[in-house]
């Protein structure tokens, strides 16, 4: 009988063993303990990091860095409004095939392509069985051009155009009805990026206004 | 030994591993905790760290900006320029958006050109201007706030520089808000505003919706 009983301390002792030791390996530098270890390590980094940029951000770097930037921000908005405001007035007031046709080349050296090309898509001509070319706008009578904040670690700054505009004379003939013409008074929105380190102009986004009568 | 004799011998090994093992086990476990509060220790530096960098560079960005503004430099004056120009907008079109874009009933919606009036962000002529400001009716007279029961939030305003015309600046400033209506319907909106701020009473003097998308 007292063998038995051995036999049996011997086994509680063995499976004992083998709980604490799992339990040990479990706890020992486990997966959790291992991300934490490793988050502690990066934290410390990050704090690292922050007090140096803190240390590092003066006076003197900000008028640096704005020094840096060799831009005149006041020049460069009004060299490129200028040159958007003449150029879509200009398209926009276009009334035949060749003045359009001639108008392209210079919008591409003017605006860049993306925004030239959009330009030039929506003032194309339809043209009529008479021959006559039938152009989107008739005329712009507004256009305004806003800039976005100089980012200093950036070169990109966003450009908004928005652009009032008057359609053609529209006929709207109806059978047996009198001819009667009118036109529609529209807005154009661009968003754009200018990169003020080498001068280029990039059309982001285009949306069509709310069109109304007169 | 005998086989008894043999058993015990294991058995205690087995209990005294065991002893180890489970000392072991509370040493890694205090280990781990003690990281844990380490790292929430950490933590709580980082966020400290950020702040203290935040409070930096807008302190020094101040100086920075008022030395610049001074500058001889024409680079660093036309940055310094700009950029304030752009606080100067952003920060006033944030102010007349809020309130003008939140209204929960009739009564809030009217009431907005006179909090406006009275915070300093609007002339008084504005404040009167029936476009800017509607009766909330439509043209049979109808009260379209409490029929439609739509209300507004205010989300978001950023202002880009249109024009500096000396005195005063035209400003682009995108807006978005959500409406919600009384069927349950709601949405989100953007709209395109052109505003003029004068830079010597600091008001909105005019206000145009030019797009909504």
């Amino acid at each position: 009988m007292s063998e038995n009983k051995g036999l049996a301390f011997a086994v509680a002792g063995f499976s004992l063993v083998i709980i604490a030791g799992f339990l040990f390996f479990t706890t020992n530098n486990n997966a959790k303990a291992k991300t934490v270890k490793l988050d502690v390590k990066t934290t410390q980094r990050d704090i690292d990091r922050v007090h140096n940029n803190t240390k590092a951000y003066t006076v003197e770097s900000v008028l640096a860095k704005m020094k840096s930037k060799q831009t005149n921000v006041n020049s460069e908005i009004n060299e490129l409004t200028s040159k958007i405001k003449t150029n879509i007035y200009e398209l926009y007031s276009v009334k035949t095939q060749v003045a359009y046709d001639d108008m392209q080349s210079k919008l591409k050296k003017d605006l860049g392509t993306t925004f030239a090309d959009k330009l030039i898509e929506l003032d194309k001509p339809n043209v009529s069985q008479s021959g006559i070319p039938q152009f989107t706008y008739a005329k712009a009578s507004n256009v305004q051009v806003a800039y976005d904040k100089l980012d200093l670690d950036d070169d990109e700054m966003n450009v908004y155009v928005t652009v009032d505009y008057t359609t053609p004379e529209i006929s709207t003939a109806g059978s047996g009805k009198e001819a009667t013409t009118i036109t529609n008074n529209g807005q154009d929105f661009f968003a754009l990026t200018f990169n003020t380190k080498n001068k280029s102009l990039n059309l982001v986004e285009y949306k069509e206004g709310v069109k109304r009568n007169v | 030994m005998s086989k008894k004799g043999v058993y015990y011998t294991l058995g205690s090994i087995g209990i005294v591993a065991t002893l180890m093992f489970g000392f072991g086990v509370f040493q890694n476990v205090q280990a781990n905790n003690k990281l844990q509060v380490q790292n929430k220790a950490l933590k709580k530096d980082l966020a400290n760290a950020k702040s203290e960098y935040k409070k930096k560079v807008s302190d020094v960005d101040a100086k920075a900006y008022q030395e610049a503004i001074n500058s001889k430099d024409e680079t660093v004056k036309s940055i310094a320029t700009h950029n304030g120009d752009y606080a100067i907008v952003n920060n006033i079109a944030d102010k007349f958006f809020k309130t003008y874009f939140s209204w929960k009933d009739t009564k809030t919606y009217l009431a907005r050109s006179t909090e406006l009036l009275s915070e300093g962000v609007i002339t008084s002529s504005l404040a009167n201007d029936k476009n800017t400001f509607d009766s909330g009716k439509d043209s049979t007279g109808n009260d379209y706030i409490k029929t439609t029961g739509i209300k507004s939030s205010f989300d978001s305003a950023d202002a880009y520089l249109a024009e500096d015309m000396g005195s005063t600046i035209n400003a682009l400033v995108k807006v978005v808000n959500t409406a919600s209506y009384k069927s349950g319907n709601s949405g989100e909106a953007t709209h395109y505003y052109q505003i003029t701020y004068d830079r010597n009473s600091k008001e909105i003097t005019a206000v145009k919706l030019v797009l909504t998308v």
